[in-house]
């Protein structure tokens, strides 16, 4: 049961990060860049959330440091 | 000593056998305090000995291969207690004992030899340690399962804030979907984040339940009863 659960769960994990890379991928080719996406206003709030650098001011806000 | 104390601590000396044994060798020694009767309670107490030496003679002879339970379920111990009317063919701690008994004239308790005192204490001895054993196994188990599921809840926690990450992303991704390739882009982070997290959320509890059964099941292994056989069902 645990396998076949395990199976599944790996395919659409790889299903999911394939899409990404071709969709990655395919935005490059197309000229795209990150540089242009932080440009872009709906994105940029998004973006800034999802910082790494935000994040990490997050969880040291919650232990309190 | 009553008929009703030699009884209870005879029981309690029967480790070695199944219950079903015991119940038939308990049964017999009923019968025979009641063909003795109330006269003959004190005369048979001193004729059978102590408890532990009845344990001790009866341990001995199933180690000899004697069955105590026959087909037909009367107890193979009525044959011994009809053979021996005296204890006089008992063996060396219970002829000991008898030659205890008739030398003592001041009704002093006997003691055994140490040998066979050993070989019956011994069992109720392990098997407390074996339960000593199971039950620190127990609470070692259950504190060691504290921290490695707060340190994989921790890591599900991330996997569960890659796929939120998710979610924003493909919402912007189609609010920005005049803009193809930053639409592109949003989407593609998206479902790399998803796919992400869903392994690592997946991660954590498999290693979490797969640790933590382990250390459950390496403790029921130590519990004295079953050996280990529930937990492995």
């Amino acid at each position: 049961m645990m396998k076949k659960i395990w199976k599944v769960i790996l395919i659409i994990s790889i299903i999911l990060c394939v899409a990404g890379i071709i969709c990655g991928a395919a935005a490059y080719l197309m000229g795209g860049s990150l540089d242009e996406l932080y440009q872009n206003k709906d994105a940029l709030p998004v973006l800034e959330m999802l910082s790494p650098s935000n994040i990490l001011n997050i969880i040291l806000s919650y232990f309190g440091m | 000593m009553n008929r009703h104390q030699f009884l209870t601590e005879l029981n309690q000396y029967l480790t070695f056998f199944s219950p079903e044994e015991r119940v038939k060798i308990v049964a017999d020694y009923t019968e025979k305090f009641d063909a003795a009767g109330e006269e003959g309670e004190s005369a048979l107490l001193l004729q059978l000995g102590t408890p532990m030496i009845v344990a001790i003679d009866l341990k001995r002879r199933k180690e000899a291969g004697e069955t105590f339970v026959d087909e037909s379920g009367k107890a193979c111990a009525d044959k011994k207690a009809d053979e021996d009317e005296s204890l006089s063919s008992y063996n060396v701690e219970t002829e000991t004992y008898e030659s205890i008994t008739q030398d003592d004239t001041d009704e002093k308790e006997p003691q055994p030899s140490a040998p066979p005192l050993a070989g019956l204490t011994e069992a109720p001895a392990k098997k407390r340690t074996s339960q000593t054993k199971f039950v620190f196994a127990v609470i070692g188990a259950t504190l060691l399962s504290i921290p490695i599921a707060l340190l994989f809840l921790a890591l599900a926690s991330a996997g569960g804030m890659l796929i939120v990450s998710m979610g924003y992303l493909i919402l912007t991704g189609l609010k920005s979907l005049y803009y193809v390739t930053d639409a592109l882009l949003l989407f593609g982070g998206g479902l790399f984040s998803g796919g992400l997290g869903l392994l690592i959320i997946w991660f954590a509890v498999w290693s979490a339940i797969s640790l933590i059964s382990k250390l459950y099941r390496g403790a029921c292994a130590l519990k004295p009863d079953i050996g280990g056989k529930e937990c492995d069902a």
